[in-house]
């Protein structure tokens, strides 16, 4: 019987000697879903920015959702967890419902999910989503002559309520939208081909969506064969092969998100009045294999004058 | 009426090979037949035509009046381990022979069955009588006593045994050989059994010696071999 | 409390992959079949299910749904290494491989929230986290002893003689075809059973959520097997062995994010744990 036992005793015994020394200090967790550098990123953001006495414990799922549960057990588990922050949309909705009784601050960091939609009051957002005039500008930038630009957009709930938003300010500016909602991916082959977009179109514009986004060497062919631009809304998916794109940096998501849960933390801000923080900054971000393409001529050719100079002040992003 | 086996005339290659080239006997219920001959002769792959476990490429080989190869016959052969299911109960083999057979019908194993079991296995070997025990932990000879029980417990068909005494030690081996012949004393079917050893013809009545893919000698074991004979059949 | 906190959050773990585990445990160890493929069935029976209970809102039918594709993908990977047509570890690979783009297909993309999905029991309906895993992890634990009760009769030898010795089987005139399928889709089953209450837990279901699942399933399998102290092979024995083999895996695991080991060692860790683990108790077992 020793044997079954044996292992438990000395996972217990073990427990202990470390409890000591980490329960004595109020703690902040901040949850990373998966081992990645655009994380790191915020991690870095919010750590540097944290101005509290709590320290800050991070956790890393490392992509695997059994280890996600059991570290939720775990902070809820250990006493001294004073707030919560986690990063992404799926993981901030599971901690959403996890700590749902347990009435502990809840910080979604580049997540966009409202408390309401979750029935969590104690969750606010840090949204790294960048209206779209910031991204229609962009292009207004790089190509003066600019009248219409195609969106193409996941056909979910959350998606869909940004496309009037998209139209009004596209509007503001003098452009034209052509929309294209997609379902899934078989949808976007079928849907996204050179012949569906409009002949006068500039650009494909994506915001940050699952679906668009990992379809993104898919629609890099159409805007090849067509001569247009891939215009993106996160430094993500420039990073994957977007032209260029217009987001908020990981680093300074991270450093917001800190100084939100810090006001919360102080009782100067309630989480239901926060609700979904926008960022303010935004940067563009440039894919600089694609731009030094464009100087030397090796890149395929657009069908429209292009200003390069436009681009010259933002931030080039170095494949990963 | 029982018509015992009747083999006629069958052939075998392996490969183009042949192995067996047109083979026929006759064996009555009841008769106790040694099959011997050199390695390779094609000792083996007899048996295994009888039994039906390979179809012959030309003759055919009947049961009383049904080919073997429709209905194999289960053969003892020297590797029990093969026949048998080795991380389980007694009971639990028998179960898994005899629902195949259709001997347990629906319900299961019922206790006066168990009970019935047990003496009948304990009266082969006083170790069998443990019903729970697991196979594993089994002699080499009590395992070969238990296959041939399991055997001898199927209805109406012959007993083949290829050289099921070979792979034990020698005080083992006379034990399963002098049980197998004190049951096969009780049987009207037709026993065979491919052996190595000359010794073992002193439990048969008759013999059959292959060479090269042919019977060479056949007759009752009360004319003893030869010298000559013997260094001819393993020559 | 700290320390019985963790263990009531292993052993519920435990209980959601219970399924996973035990159905990898019969083809592992009983079929003999190393079967990698509930890795693959695991994510398509949560996708099957999230689509099933977004149209149907039925928790229980999305369930069954879940499960029957869990068992054909079974029989699938059965047909591909059937006649030794194929290895058995490439077919389960193949199939896993294959499933990505089957599971993405029934999604329609990477990840889809089921929202607010309920747990309907006794006439009242079920939404936060902790009813739902305690419900999930109660309905896996009734649908595997249901099954283990049912296997352990007769019908469950047939299961173990055949994995044993199949060619005998088939002398006797069994079909062991049949009999190894019927194995693989009911291990397949349990694994898609496992994903689609994970699913409901959660509340998503990912095109990745498999990932490392069939490590998790065999190592716990083998690890309970190694600290049980009852030896004979049964499916009561399977049962409670994986359970503790997963106990134990989730109860370490919940340690080590405790110690806040650094992601680049947590794997490491935590393999070197389960080998000491596995080495200690073989040397136990010699003496």
């Amino acid at each position: 019987m020793n044997k079954i036992f044996l292992p438990f005793i000395v996972a217990f015994f073990t427990n202990f000697l470390c409890a000591e020394s980490s329960i004595a200090s109020t703690r902040i967790a901040l949850v990373l879903p998966a081992e990645h550098k655009a994380l790191r990123m915020i991690e870095k953001g919010f750590k540097k920015e944290w101005k509290g006495e709590e320290e800050v414990v991070v956790f890393n799922a490392l992509g695997e959702a059994s280890n996600v549960t059991s570290i939720l057990d775990t902070i809820a588990g250990a006493p001294g967890f004073a707030a919560i922050a986690t990063i992404g949309n799926t993981l901030t909705q599971q901690a959403a419902k996890y700590f749902l009784l347990r009435k502990v601050p809840l910080l979604g960091a580049a997540a966009n999910i409202t408390a309401s939609s979750v029935n969590n009051p104690q969750l606010c957002c840090v949204v790294d989503e960048v209206p779209a005039k910031n991204i229609l500008l962009a292009i207004k930038k790089v190509a003066p002559l600019v009248s219409k630009v195609t969106l193409v957009v996941a056909n979910d709930e959350k998606m869909l309520q940004e496309i009037p938003f998209f139209e009004e300010d596209a509007g503001s500016l003098g452009i034209d939208v052509q929309v294209i909602t997609v379902d899934s991916l078989q949808d976007m082959t079928n849907k996204v081909t050179p012949s569906s977009i409009d002949k006068d179109s500039t650009a494909i514009v994506i915001l940050k969506d699952h679906l668009t986004v990992s379809q993104i060497p898919q629609l890099l062919k159409v805007v090849n064969a067509l001569g247009i631009l891939l215009v993106s809304a996160d430094q993500g998916s420039v990073l994957e092969g977007a032209h260029f794109g217009v987001g908020v940096s990981e680093y300074q998501t991270g450093v917001v998100s800190a100084q939100v849960l810090y006001d919360i933390l102080r009782e100067t801000k309630v989480p239901s009045e926060v609700g979904c923080q926008m960022m303010q900054q935004f940067s563009t971000f440039v894919d600089n294999n694609w731009l030094n393409s464009m100087h030397t001529g090796s890149a395929p050719k657009l069908r429209f004058e292009i200003n390069l100079n436009g681009l010259s002040d933002a931030s080039p992003v170095q494949p990963v | 009426m029982r018509q015992g086996l009747v083999v006629k005339n069958i052939t075998f290659s392996y490969d183009k090979n042949p192995i067996v080239k047109g083979i026929s006997f006759n064996i009555k219920s009841g008769e106790r037949v040694a099959i011997i001959g050199h390695n390779g002769c094609g000792k083996s792959t007899l048996l295994k035509l009888i039994s039906g476990a390979k179809s012959p490429q030309g003759g055919s080989v009947q049961f009383d009046g049904i080919l073997t190869e429709q209905k194999p016959i289960l053969c003892c052969s020297q590797n029990s381990e093969n026949d048998l299911i080795m991380d389980m109960s007694i009971l639990e083999n028998v179960y898994i022979w005899e629902k195949a057979n259709n001997q347990i019908v629906r319900g299961g194993i019922t206790s006066q069955y168990a009970q019935d079991l047990q003496k009948y296995l304990k009266s082969i070997h006083p170790a069998l009588g443990n019903l729970k025990s697991n196979v594993k932990s089994l002699s080499g000879g009590e395992k070969q006593l238990f296959l041939l029980g399991l055997l001898l417990r199927r209805e109406a068909s012959m007993l083949l045994l290829d050289e099921h005494g070979s792979a034990l030690d020698p005080k083992a081996r006379k034990q399963v050989m002098q049980k197998t012949m004190l049951f096969a004393q009780n049987l009207d079917t037709p026993l065979i059994m491919v052996t190595h050893s000359l010794a073992d013809l002193e439990y048969a009545t008759r013999f059959i010696a292959l060479k090269g893919g042919k019977i060479f000698l056949d007759r009752p074991t009360t004319q003893p071999l030869s010298q000559e004979e013997i260094v001819s059949i393993y020559q | 409390m700290q320390v019985l906190y963790s263990l009531y959050s292993a052993i519920s773990q435990a209980f959601l992959y219970a399924p996973l585990a035990v159905g990898v445990g019969y083809s592992y160890v009983f079929l003999r079949k190393t079967d990698l493929s509930p890795e693959g069935t695991f994510v398509l029976g949560a996708c099957i299910f999230a689509k099933t209970i977004l149209i149907t809102e039925n928790y229980y039918f999305a369930l069954c749904a879940g499960m029957l594709a869990g068992a054909l993908g079974g029989a699938i990977v059965f047909c591909l290494q059937k006649n030794r047509r194929m290895n058995p570890i490439l077919a389960s690979l193949m199939l896993i491989y294959i499933l990505y783009s089957v599971n993405l297909i029934f999604l329609g993309r990477p990840n889809i929230s089921i929202g607010n999905a309920c747990i309907p029991l006794f006439g009242k309906e079920f939404v936060d986290y902790e009813s739902q895993r305690m419900i999930g992890s109660i309905i896996n634990g009734i649908i595997l002893c249901a099954l283990t009760f049912l296997l352990s009769g007769r019908k469950g030898l047939l299961l173990r003689a055949v994995g044993s010795n199949s060619a005998l089987m088939n002398r006797l005139g069994y079909k062991s075809d049949s009999i190894a399928m019927l194995g693989l889709m009911l291990s397949n089953a349990l694994a898609a059973l496992a994903g689609a209450n994970t699913t409901i837990i959660i509340g998503y279901a990912d095109i990745n959520m498999g990932l490392g699942n069939a490590f998790i399933a065999i190592t716990t399998c083998l690890v309970g097997r190694s600290i049980a102290p009852f030896k004979r092979e049964t499916y009561w024995g399977m049962l409670l062995q994986c359970v503790l083999g997963l106990t134990l895996y989730f109860f370490i695991l919940s340690k080590l994010i405790f110690f806040n080991i650094t992601p680049t060692y947590f794997k490491l860790t935590m393999g070197i744990v389960l080998i000491v683990i596995l080495f200690a108790s073989k040397k136990r077992c010699k003496k």
